[in-house]
């Protein structure tokens, strides 16, 4: 690989002292990308973790493959066009700011991009998905310094966005039926022209449940049936075993914090277990709660989004617990079927909140030492 | 028997560890001691072209001039440089070639003589006499030149002459890769060992039991061996930073209400050098080290006379592989100084660890199954082999990003700090803050900076911070008294 290296290091003397000094940052990034750098360590401790934020964010997206080749599978190549269309429009706006701030690019895009493709449905207009994504980068990160710095969860935050301006394009008609038979829709491309020729649109099982309760909902689609990813629904988070895999993989390899994730799942269970229990008639059941909808792709890999998440261990669950029982309200007393993304959005929003009592709670312990 | 238990901390397995063997490394054409030893800054007594004997002084702490500091061997003083902070002490300044060496308040550098003889000098015998004497041992022990590494467990700086510790910790497990074993010297020289821990008990007085750290499942023969009374074992995990000095005080004494001159701390083989001076009057000057690391083709033990010039310690048998560039690290991989190759072997130094520097730019890196990587993270092939060791390089492995709120650093932080916090609050200049989250109590481990995947300098940036912390502290104290 001795001669890619050669071949990159000739582009580099523009970008680096000549007239495109502008632009060196995109130059750095691409040639770090491909080749690891060797940058020795400053000082003491001198040497370091084979952990870095490339391959952290990369163990993420390993983590979301499964979920994504299903999506192809169960709605055609569109997702494809709409995880390219947001990873460009979103690049490009990231690499923009890093030039503009004379700062490196950082990784966390990689996740974002994806994210933002996997919780559109499969037919949204590509324009669409170019304007969510660009507002979730600029308004959700840009504007506060970058990754790191980042208060909500851009991938939410577009996805808020969209969902608010376009309800249209995020209605049952949008969704996908997926089929029982192989191959799946593997070989089509659904977009909104073709799809009620080659496939079927419908309500998600959370809308059905909202409209006609939940009884309704699994006389359609059984509980395996959800649980397998045969339901409508946004592309990526349809097949609630493929994100439990992928969500395992992600807490195992402890690039997702596991306090979430539970801390998520308890909060839910416990009180949609309380509601079914006082009225199984009218209150989902909270198995339903765990397969119909986004709760695996939100509770795995965006609530576990450390930098909107709050930073101390206690808050973390708080978070969690919040989060979880929010999605149950929204689910069963909001005038919206899903939950899960603006449940976490809120908590982004009051993941300060939570740091602020164990940083107390530490101060006055500290003080016993002092 | 004590236990030692703590969250946090980290195993390193990396290649190079130092094999059982104990090489004899000859004494080499002339020694070299720096006159600022970072934490005691030594006044020269001697005069270029002097001739001294083993065990003659040669230079005594600018603070207590009773500690003083011995010549490990009779020879003649071939320079004494006096750099700046020594330089207004005048009299004994021979020359006064300024900033020749590393150690801006210079050096002293003694040329062996043939044979090296080993009579004990008048003032260091410890026999008997000693007994009920407090103060009179500790005079002989300090001016038996082992007195300064007798260290305050909460400062870290020299023990104080006159302290009245309430215990007294002896280090016999090194957990920083790599550090030599020194249990193994404990077993060997059992005698030695008792010996030296009846002198300690009468240094530190009759109230300060000595505190026997070693590994778990270790000290079998050790407990056995160790019928001093106000002796204790504590059997500790082999975890990292298990030695650390602040660390061990903090665990042992308890966080709250430390202070100085409370606990000392010694290590185990600077115990052996007590008993062997009690015994015979003198003492094995030389260092017990480990020349480690993947740098070194045949890492071992080694027996090294203090102030050896580096280039001499690893020639021959012991010389670095050649493998392209390294580091030579006097200390561990976590809190080591690195020093060039025609750098001196400080007094108290316990390893010469060489690391190779990173070389290889990988192709697509972040992809690789990671078969070799050590990482605190379950994201390598190589965490399914948790007993396999590792390499290590120099490199940084990434880049420099801003915090990723991965809390890694938390996890790892032995007190139980967190770093990330500390580290931001301190970013935006908040160190008050900082210090009410227990900013003051981090022991700089280097944990934090080692398992960070941002590759942010948590460990250089919190010692920042205290001491900006400590400068306010001191400012406000100021304003106080003037007002
Ligand atoms: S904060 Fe201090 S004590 Fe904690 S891991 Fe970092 S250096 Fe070590
Ligand atoms: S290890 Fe580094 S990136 Fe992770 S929380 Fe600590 S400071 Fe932030």
């Amino acid at each position: 690989m001795n001669f890619l290296l050669k071949l990159m290091k000739k582009f580099e003397p523009p970008f680096k002292e000549g007239r495109l000094k502008r632009w060196y940052p995109l130059y750095e990034a691409t040639e770090t990308f491909i080749f690891e750098p060797t940058v020795p360590t400053p000082g003491a401790p001198h040497v370091r973790d084979a952990m870095n934020t490339k391959r952290f964010m990369f163990l993420v997206v390993m983590g979301l493959i499964p979920a994504t080749l299903w999506a192809f599978y169960a709605f055609g190549w569109r997702p494809l066009a709409v995880i390219i269309v947001s990873y460009a429009v979103g690049g490009i706006i990231e690499v923009g700011f890093s030039i503009a701030r004379k700062e490196e690019i950082s990784e966390g895009f990689l996740v974002t991009g994806l994210l933002f493709g996997l919780v559109m449905p499969a037919t949204v207009p590509l324009w669409l998905v170019a304007a969510g994504v660009a507002f979730g980068v600029l308004f959700g990160k840009e504007i506060f310094g970058g990754t790191g710095r980042n208060p909500f969860n851009p991938a939410l935050l577009g996805f808020a966005f969209v969902y608010l301006s376009w309800p249209v394009h995020m209605a049952p008609s949008a969704y996908i039926v997926p089929t029982m038979h192989w191959p799946g829709y593997l070989a089509k491309y659904l977009h909104s022209g073709n799809m009620m020729v080659d496939a079927l649109s419908g309500a998600t099982p959370l809308s059905m449940a909202q409209v006609h309760g939940y009884h309704y909902a699994l006389a359609h689609y059984s509980l395996t049936d959800m649980f397998f990813g045969f339901i409508p629904g946004a592309t990526g988070e349809v097949s609630a075993v493929l994100l439990l895999l992928g969500g395992l993989f992600i807490l195992v390899t402890r690039v997702a914090n596991w306090r979430i994730p539970v801390g998520i799942f308890i909060g839910v269970g416990l009180l949609s277990g309380i509601l079914y229990a006082i009225n199984p008639g009218k209150y989902y059941p909270p198995l339903f709660h765990f397969v119909a909808g986004g709760l695996m792709l939100g509770a795995f890999f965006m609530a576990t989004d450390p930098v909107s998440a709050p930073d101390t261990q206690g808050g973390k669950w708080l978070y969690g617990l919040f989060c979880g029982m929010n999605i149950v309200v929204i689910r069963q007393f909001a005038p919206l079927p899903e939950g899960v993304m603006f449940s976490i959005l809120l908590m982004n929003l009051f993941a300060p909140l939570f740091d602020e009592i164990f940083l107390r709670r530490r101060a006055r312990k500290e003080k016993a030492y002092a | 028997m004590k236990h030692l238990t703590f969250n946090g901390g980290y195993q390193f397995n990396f290649r190079g560890a130092p094999s059982a063997e104990v090489v004899d490394v000859s004494v080499g054409e002339s020694l070299r001691f720096d006159l600022d030893a970072g934490t005691v800054t030594w006044v020269c007594e001697v005069a270029q072209g002097a001739h001294v004997d083993a065990f003659a002084v040669l230079a005594r702490a600018k603070d207590a001039p009773e500690v003083c500091f011995v010549s490990p061997v009779a020879g003649t003083v071939a320079r004494v440089v006096v750099g700046a902070a020594g330089s207004d002490e005048g009299g004994k300044v021979a020359s006064a070639e300024l900033g020749a060496s590393d150690g801006a308040a210079g050096f002293v550098e003694v040329t062996p003589d043939d044979a090296s003889a080993t009579t004990s000098p008048e003032g260091m015998a410890l026999d008997g006499s000693w007994s009920d004497q407090r103060n009179e041992a500790r005079a002989a022990v300090a001016r038996a030149g082992l007195w300064w590494r007798i260290r305050d467990g909460f400062t870290g700086a020299v023990a104080g002459l006159d302290d009245s510790p309430e215990q007294v910790i002896v280090r016999g497990l090194f957990t920083e890769p790599f550090f030599p074993v020194e249990e193994q010297l404990a077993v060997e020289r059992s005698d030695a060992l008792v010996r030296g821990l009846e002198v300690l008990d009468k240094l530190a007085g009759q109230q300060a039991p000595a505190l026997v750290v070693v590994r778990q499942g270790m000290p079998k023969e050790l407990s056995e061996l160790v019928k001093v009374k106000s002796v204790e074992i504590v059997e500790a995990p082999a975890r990292y930073p298990a030695e650390n000095p602040q660390f061990l005080d903090g665990l042992l004494a308890g966080w709250s209400g430390r202070g100085s001159g409370r606990t000392w701390v010694i290590d185990l083989q600077d115990v052996l050098r007590l008993g062997d001076l009690a015994t015979t009057g003198v003492y094995d000057v030389r260092e017990y080290v480990a020349l480690a690391g993947e740098g070194l083709s045949k890492p071992s033990h080694a027996m090294v006379f203090p102030g050896s010039s580096i280039s001499h310690v690893l020639s021959g048998d012991r010389a670095v592989s050649g493998k392209g560039p390294v580091r030579v690290l006097l200390g561990g991989m976590l809190t080591g100084k690195s020093v060039s190759l025609d750098g001196w072997v400080t007094p108290g130094t316990r390893s010469v660890v060489v690391v190779p520097e990173h070389q290889k730019r990988r192709f697509l890196g972040f992809l690789a199954p990671g078969l070799d990587e050590d990482s605190f993270s379950y994201g390598f092939l190589s965490n399914l082999a948790p007993g396999h060791a590792r390499g290590a390089h120099a490199g940084l492995r990434g880049q420099v990003r801003y915090c990723i709120s991965c809390s890694y650093c938390e996890w790892v932080c032995p007190v139980g700090l967190n770093p990330q916090t500390l580290w931001k609050l301190g970013d935006i200049g908040e160190v008050e803050e900082a210090a009410s989250q227990g900013l003051m109590r981090c022991i700089g481990c280097g944990l934090c900076s080692y398992v960070c995947p941002a590759k942010i300098e948590l460990t250089a940036d919190l010692k920042r911070s205290q001491e900006q912390y400590r400068q306010m502290l001191a400012e406000e104290e100021a304003a106080a008294g003037a007002a």
